[in-house]
């Protein structure tokens, strides 16, 4: 039984150019212990969707369920989904700087957060903050307690956005881009301490970044997005070695390998824009392997060889995994066979 | 394909399509073009009524016991104190009140933006000296000032304008040069250093383009009170030279005679409250329409 | 000097504000750089490392507090804006924010015609025409010379910045952090363009990012940069394949890698703390404040950028107790 059941997301926006629909039917689960990783390039839906679970994308509509401990947080009223929100299911932002009150001091910040949600006393809950700011790695925080967001560095903000998402023992933590704006050694040490929480704490995490090398390092299942729409889900080693849609491919021919220095193979041409979408797969644009039957029906996710619960959205058979030559072999011939030629 | 080039849409061309939806600003327009045209016609239109703005129709207007004659079939804004058509004196006002406000507006924002873009950009003792410079033009308090240089030039349309253009180009050149400091800092701006261009092309290639929606806003909203400072300056006598009728002289001599002719304040009042609205009403449109928050979030492929 | 030197920066300074007036900010402090005709040099580091700044240096875009910058035989580092204009011709730069770097008011045809006209090289019908071989060469459409920057997506802009820096067919031309702010298929798009105009025009690049795959992949030599100083400087391969100086192995360990065997694998070197700031520099050995191998000799001593290996003269390397193994950084 999944901690979060996610059951056809949709996220659309009305805009002066047109309704922009940003998540089109996303269904995924997420287990207590396990780390999820979303990711997808800029204008995929991946922070759209994270955002509209909590009920925090203002004027947008949104269909679908999300169960969670029994209960549809899409259908929630705003009181209810406020007692969920920082106590059950956490967010993590990007950019500390501006999510962090910048005019208060970071341990009343962390107080305010444990005594709007239960009934602690001040003091008990001034002691719980210095045992998180302890957790999360920040040295000496009886003293740090009582300094301004601006007096720490990017790393220890970042910190302190961990220990305050942690400070009700939630079930779930999402965490939106938690490490871009961070220098690589500092990203290191926030994806370690999440990790090393996660395993100590047992609670669910959520990941939602642009970054594969990110993915590669902590997420046990991963989701790729593609305009609103999930293109992949594997496990892990599966996602990266055993790909089974082009787009995922695409991804990992475009990032500079760590071993080769061979010439990259980008994907050709640009996403597409989220009001006018092409019919069919919409993908197929930029896709190597186009078939005709991708211009005419956008296709499900639908299971494929290997890992349990790998699934693709893609027409292309589906022991065609990964990059080998059988494989690539396998999905030449079913372009072939559809009459379409190969760019 | 065709082999023509396709025409950008620029941010400015996408403000005008914005302002064309915002109705109210329209309905200024309209009502400044309507003022314009006015003006421009107003010998046609005292040669059609029968009056002219000057002449004292002691005959037919005024009363028997010398007071001015309410609003009628010859007179259809009334007559003033002397017997004049006020209705056409209000259109003849129009002329002054669209000269002066928008010339000397015009010279306010050149001067503003000439020594706003070399104090922001220069900077240093040049823009000490030229900030400093403009912090004292506004901090004269401009009515005496005006008063005392007018007495000392005498009263006349030239005059006025010099005068509020003078007392106008600070504020302009404020903003703009607060527009110039941040613009400077740009990468664009940085990026036209690296390839070996000069200070003198970088400020009106690059620099002058980012200013002009600023500029035209305020632009539009300095007119009014640039009209109205015309107003003031003739409503102390200060202005025009009389028997030419500005709506300032006009409220002026209505002062003494509201309780028995309510048109005589009334009508060049009505002038120039519609006139500054309309300004003001339309240079909040403006500001809206080229309020970058707005901007397309979706571009076309 | 070999004639295939094209640029030699010798021990640049640049500190910004003054002794008197508050702390100063020693954003680079004695850097040597080589770049050859050709060739591509990367240059990583972190926040505050001085890398941006070190660009603005070398370009001339900042004046140096000291130290030289030879550029082809000549030194460039006290020229007049008029003496440094024929420089420009040769020694260009590409902007890493791709909406930020093109001025949003004017036509792209224009920005990309700058050059042309600010050297005088082409006008008019001419200068059109040049322009619009240049968007073609970078894979924009021609037709869109008329557009608006705000009408292209970052990826094309990122290109129009490429047309615009290449238009003169400049020597070498310094990438700031050219696809930082790019999509990850957009980035390498945008590298393989760079890679091809590279061997078209025969162009030396000076690429400057915190990325380090992307600095592996197009780069002949590294150079890491921390606090505003070389750390240590090799051929690519040998850089990543046997990092010498502390700070590297550390960099390179942490850096995510889309390889998930590879990630679990390899050693994890964690350093504690953040990047320091540039304000106060820790004494003698800038990094040993946070060193797994520091001793007492690198707090007192700064390390000299040296060969510390006799048969390996191109791996420069500022740190008195290189590293042999990476297992000795490994708690």
């Amino acid at each position: 039984m999944s901690l979060l059941d996610v059951h056809e997301l949709s996220v659309a926006f009305p805009t002066s150019d047109g309704l922009v629909r940003a998540v089109r039917g996303m269904s995924f689960g997420v287990d207590a212990g396990q780390t999820l990783g979303i990711v997808g390039e800029s204008g995929s839906g991946k922070s759209v969707a994270a955002m509209a679970l909590l009920g925090l994308s203002r004027g947008a509509t949104v269909s679908g369920s999300a169960v969670f401990a029994g209960t549809d947080l899409l259908s929630m009223a705003e009181p209810d989904l406020r007692a969920v929100r920082g106590a059950r299911i956490a967010m993590v932002f990007q950019d500390p700087l501006s999510s962090l009150h910048p005019l208060y001091p970071i341990g009343w910040q962390i107080t305010e957060t444990i005594r709007a949600h239960t009934a602690t006393g001040r003091r008990a809950a001034r002691e719980r903050a210095v045992d998180l700011l302890g957790m999360v790695g920040i040295a000496q925080p009886r003293q740090r307690i009582d300094d301004y967001p601006h007096q720490f560095s990017g790393g220890m903000r970042q910190r302190v956005m961990i220990a305050m998402a942690l400070a009700l023992n939630p079930d779930i933590v999402v965490a939106d881009e938690p490490t871009t704006a961070l220098d690589t050694t500092v990203q290191a040490q926030i994806l370690d301490l999440l990790r090393r929480l996660r395993s100590e704490l047992g609670m669910a995490l959520i990941i939602i970044t642009h970054d594969l090398g990110v993915i590669a390092q902590t997420a046990d299942e991963v989701l790729v997005m593609y305009a609103g729409r999930v293109a992949e889900s594997a496990e892990r080693r599966d996602l990266f070695y055993r790909s089974h849609h082009p787009y995922t491919l695409g991804l990992l021919a475009s990032v500079p390998s760590a071993v080769g220095t061979g010439r990259l193979h980008p994907i050709a041409g640009q996403p597409p824009s989220p009001i006018r979408l092409p019919p069919g797969c919409p993908f197929a644009p930029r896709c190597t392997y186009r078939m005709s039957r991708c211009a005419a029906e956008e296709p499900p996710l639908l299971p494929v060889a290997g890992g349990d619960g790998h699934r693709s959205a893609c027409w292309l058979p589906a022991d065609a995994v990964g990059s080998t030559a059988p494989a690539q072999q396998a999905r030449f011939a079913a372009v072939r066979d559809s009459g379409q030629v190969t760019t | 394909m065709s082999a023509t080039l396709i025409e950008g849409r620029s941010s400015l061309r996408l403000a005008l399509a914005r302002l064309r939806r915002d109705r109210v600003a329209m309905v200024s327009t309209a009502t400044i073009l309507l003022l314009v045209v006015v003006a421009l016609a107003a010998p046609l239109i005292a040669h059609l009524v029968g009056h002219d703005p000057t002449t004292q129709y002691r005959a037919t207007g005024l009363t028997p016991s010398g007071l001015p004659v309410a609003p009628n079939r010859h007179f259809w804004f009334g007559t003033d104190n002397l017997g004049r058509d006020v209705f056409i004196r209000v259109i003849y006002g129009t002329r002054v009140s669209l000269l002066v406000g928008v010339v000397s507006t015009l010279l306010a924002v050149v001067l503003g933006v000439v020594v706003g873009v070399t104090a922001g950009y220069w900077q240093g003792a040049v823009d000490t000296i030229l900030a400093r410079g403009m912090d004292v033009v506004l901090s004269f308090p401009f009515l005496l000032f005006a008063i005392a240089l007018v007495s000392v030039a005498g009263p006349s349309i030239v005059v006025s304008v010099c005068v509020i253009a003078f007392f106008s180009f600070a504020a302009v050149g404020r903003i703009v040069r607060g527009q110039t400091l941040s613009i400077r800092e740009r990468e664009y701006v940085e990026a036209a250093r690296s390839l070996g261009a000069g200070d003198l092309r970088i400020m009106v290639v690059d620099v002058l383009p980012n200013l002009v929606a600023p500029v035209i806003v305020y632009t539009t909203l300095l007119i009014p009170t640039a009209i109205v400072f015309e107003a003031t300056l003739s409503f102390l006598g200060m202005g025009v030279v009389p028997p030419t009728p500005t709506w300032g002289n006009m409220l002026s001599d209505a002062l003494q005679y509201y309780q028995v002719a309510w048109w005589f304040i009334l009508f060049p009042g009505l002038a120039l409250l519609i006139t500054t609205l309309a300004f003001n009403l339309l240079g909040d449109g403006i500001r809206d329409a080229l309020d970058p928050a707005t901007e397309r979030l979706f571009a076309e492929k | 000097m070999s004639a295939d030197v094209l640029l030699h920066a010798d021990n640049v300074v640049k500190h910004f504000g003054s002794a008197r007036r508050g702390p100063l900010v020693r954003a680079v402090d004695g850097v040597s750089l080589t770049v050859h005709r050709g060739e591509t040099v990367g240059l990583v580091g972190e926040t505050g490392c001085g890398k941006s700044t070190l660009a603005r240096c070398l370009t001339r875009l900042y004046e140096l507090s000291s130290g030289t910058v030879r550029f082809a035989g000549r030194d460039i580092s006290q020229l007049s804006r008029r003496q440094l204009a024929p420089v420009r011709r040769d020694l260009q730069m590409i902007f890493q924010d791709p909406y930020g770097s093109l001025n949003p008011r004017r036509r792209v045809g224009s920005i990309i015609g700058d050059p042309f006209a600010i050297h005088g090289v082409a006008d008019g019908p001419e200068r059109r025409r040049r322009v619009q071989d240049l968007m073609r060469l970078v894979g924009l459409n021609p037709e869109h010379y008329n557009r608006y920057p705000s009408e292209f997506s970052g990826g094309q802009r990122q290109r129009i910045g490429v047309a615009r820096a290449v238009a003169l067919h400049p020597q070498l031309v310094v990438c700031d952090e050219p696809v930082s702010a790019l999509d990850v298929s957009i980035q390498a798009q945008v590298i393989n363009l760079l890679d091809d105009l590279q061997h078209e025009l025969g162009l030396a690049y000076l690429f400057i990012s915190h990325d380090l795959s992307v600095v592996r992949h197009v780069s002949d030599r590294v150079a890491v940069m921390y606090l505003g100083q070389v750390v240590e400087t090799a051929p690519a391969r040998q850089l990543y394949d046997h990092p010498r100086h502390p700070y590297t192995a550390a960099l390179l360990s942490a850096a995510p890698v889309a390889d998930p065997d590879l990630a679990d694998r390899r050693e994890r070197i964690l350093i504690t703390g953040d990047v320091p700031s540039p304000v106060a520099p820790p004494s003698g050995c800038r990094f040993h404040p946070r060193c797994p191998k520091a001793q007492h000799r690198c707090t007192a001593e700064a390390p000299a950028l040296l060969a510390r290996d006799p048969a390996d003269a191109a791996h420069l390397t500022a740190c008195h107790f290189p590293v042999g193994d990476l297992s000795e950084l490994v708690p």
